[in-house]
C-alpha cells in the first residue's frame, strides 16, 4: 500500500511538472511533455502485474537483469519523452530526438520478453 | 555489484539526455549551401520569351529619410505605429524598385545550426534601413531555405501542412508545401528568398485556417505580406505586457486583411520579434513581459540600400 502511494505520487509529480511546463510555453504544446507521466504509469502497472505471475525462485543474476531492464525503460522512456517535449516546444530539432525514447522502449520490449521466458520456464 | 550497475544505468541515461539537449540547443554547426545555382534578383523568369519586354524608364530618387520614412532610388519605406486589438502594432510598407535590396542575412554571416545573433547586429552590419527577425531555421535546421538566390536547405519539416514562404524575383509572394517540389526546382522557378515558419495567414486575399492552440494565444508577432508586386508590408506586434498583450494568429491575419494584403505569412515571433528601422529597434522585444531586449536569432530579412 505504501509503495503504491509512493508510485502514485511519482506519477503525479511528473504529470504536474509536464502541465506546469506546458502552461508557461506560450501556447506551444507537445504530446510528449503533457503525457510524459504515461511511461511511469504503464511501468508501475506492468511490474505489479508481472510480479504476481513470476515464480518466487529466480536466479539472482536473472532477477537483476530483469529489474535493470524495467528501470532502464522507466528512466529512458520518461527522460526521452521529456526531452522531446522540451525540444519540440522550443521549436528546435536534433537527430537524437527519439533515440532515448527508443532506448526506453527497447528496454521495455526486452523486459517483457524476459518476463515471458521466465513465465514459460517456470511452467 | 547491483549498486554499481544501477549507478552506471543512471549515468548512461542522464548522459543520453544531456547529449540530446546539447545537440538541440547548444552545438554550433556551420553548413554550406546546396548546389552552385544562384538566382539574379533582377532577372525575372520570362514565361513568354517571344514577347519583347519593355524596359521601364529608370526613376532617380534622392535618398531622403526622417523618423517614419526612407526613400532612395531602389525603395520607398514608411513606418507607422497603430493600436490594433489592444496592442501596439508597427506597420512598415516597402515599395521596392530593385529586388536586390531584399536581403536575407545569416547570424554572424554563417549559415548553420544554433548560430545566433541579435537582429539589430545583423541589420547594423549590412547597413539595413529595415530589418525583421526571420524564421530561426538554425534552431531546428529543417525547412526550405533559399536566401539571396541560393539554396541552403531542403529538408522538409515534419508536419504535413508545413508551408514555406517564397519571395519571387518578379516581386510576388507565395507559399509552397515543403517537400512537394525539390528545392533546386523551386530556386530555378525564380525564387529569391524563402522562409520556413508559418502559418500562411492570407493567400489570394483569403484568410488561412488558423485554429491551433499556438495560434489562439496572444503573443508578440512578426509577419510579412504583399499588397501588390514589389510592394511589401511588414507587421510587428508587441506582446506579453499588460499594455500590449500581442495578437492571436487570427488577429494578425485580420490586420493584414484590413491593410489590404493579398498574401501574408507569419515568421518567428514571441521573444524573437524585432523590428529595426533607421538604426534602432523600434518595437519592444521581450520574452516574458518583464525583461526587455532582443533574442539572438539565426537570421533576419532586411531591406538594404545598394548604395551606402
Amino acid at each position: 500500500m505504501k509503495s503504491m502511494i509512493k508510485q502514485a505520487l511519482f506519477v503525479g509529480f511528473i504529470a504536474l511538472a509536464g502541465a506546469i511546463y506546458t502552461y508557461f510555453s506560450h501556447g506551444v504544446t507537445s504530446f510528449f511533455m503533457s503525457y510524459a507521466f504515461i511511461w511511469v504509469f504503464i511501468g508501475f502497472i506492468l511490474k505489479a502485474l508481472i510480479n504476481r505471475f513470476l515464480p518466487r525462485r529466480i536466479k539472482k543474476s536473472i532477477q537483476h537483469i530483469h529489474n535493470g531492464l524495467w528501470l532502464s525503460y522507466m528512466i529512458n522512456a520518461t527522460l526521452g519523452s521529456i526531452s522531446i517535449g522540451i525540444i519540440t516546444i522550443a521549436g528546435s530539432y536534433t537527430n537524437f530526438l527519439y533515440i532515448q525514447l527508443m532506448v526506453g522502449l527497447v528496454s521495455l520490449a526486452m523486459y517483457l520478453l524476459l518476463s515471458l521466458v521466465l513465465l514459460w520456464t517456470s511452467h | 555489484m547491483k549498486k554499481i550497475s544501477l549507478i552506471l544505468l543512471v549515468i548512461f541515461s542522464v548522459m543520453l539526455t544531456s547529449v540530446t539537449l546539447y545537440d538541440a540547443f547548444l552545438l554550433e554547426v556551420s553548413e554550406q549551401p546546396i548546389g552552385e545555382n544562384v538566382i539574379d534578383p533582377n532577372q525575372p523568369i520570362d514565361e513568354n520569351p517571344e514577347e519583347p519586354t519593355i524596359e521601364p524608364e529608370p526613376v532617380v530618387y534622392e535618398a531622403i529619410s526622417n523618423d517614419s520614412m526612407y526613400q532612395d532610388q531602389d525603395m520607398t519605406i514608411t513606418l507607422e505605429k497603430i493600436r490594433k486589438f489592444d496592442s501596439d502594432v508597427y506597420v512598415v510598407r516597402v515599395q521596392v524598385r530593385n529586388m536586390a535590396v531584399v536581403q536575407g542575412v545569416f547570424a554572424k554571416d554563417t549559415f548553420g545550426k544554433n548560430i545566433s545573433e541579435a537582429t539589430s547586429k545583423m541589420a547594423k552590419r549590412v547597413g539595413a534601413v529595415v530589418a525583421i527577425n526571420g524564421d530561426f531555421h538554425g534552431y531546428r535546421f529543417r525547412g526550405l531555405i533559399i536566401r539571396n538566390g541560393r539554396l541552403y536547405l531542403d529538408t522538409p519539416r515534419s508536419a504535413p501542412d508545413d508551408h514555406a514562404m517564397l519571395m519571387h524575383t518578379n516581386g510576388t509572394m507565395s507559399s509552397i508545401l515543403e517537400g512537394s517540389i525539390p528545392g533546386e526546382e523551386v530556386l530555378k522557378s525564380g525564387v529569391y528568398q524563402s522562409f520556413s515558419f508559418g502559418p500562411v495567414l492570407v493567400e489570394e486575399g483569403v484568410m488561412g485556417s488558423l485554429e491551433s492552440n499556438f495560434a489562439r494565444k496572444k503573443n508578440p508577432r512578426t509577419a510579412i505580406g504583399l499588397l501588390e508586386p514589389f510592394h511589401y508590408i511588414i507587421v510587428v506586434a508587441d506582446g506579453r505586457t499588460s499594455q500590449s498583450p500581442g495578437l492571436t494568429m487570427q488577429e494578425l491575419a485580420q490586420t493584414f486583411m484590413d491593410l489590404g494584403a493579398t498574401f501574408a505569412y507569419n515568421l518567428d515571433g514571441g521573444g524573437s520579434s524585432a523590428l529595426w528601422f533607421q538604426n534602432k529597434i523600434v518595437n519592444k522585444p521581450t520574452f516574458d513581459g518583464t525583461r526587455f531586449g532582443e533574442r539572438a536569432v539565426s537570421d533576419a530579412l532586411t531591406f538594404t540600400p545598394l548604395q551606402p
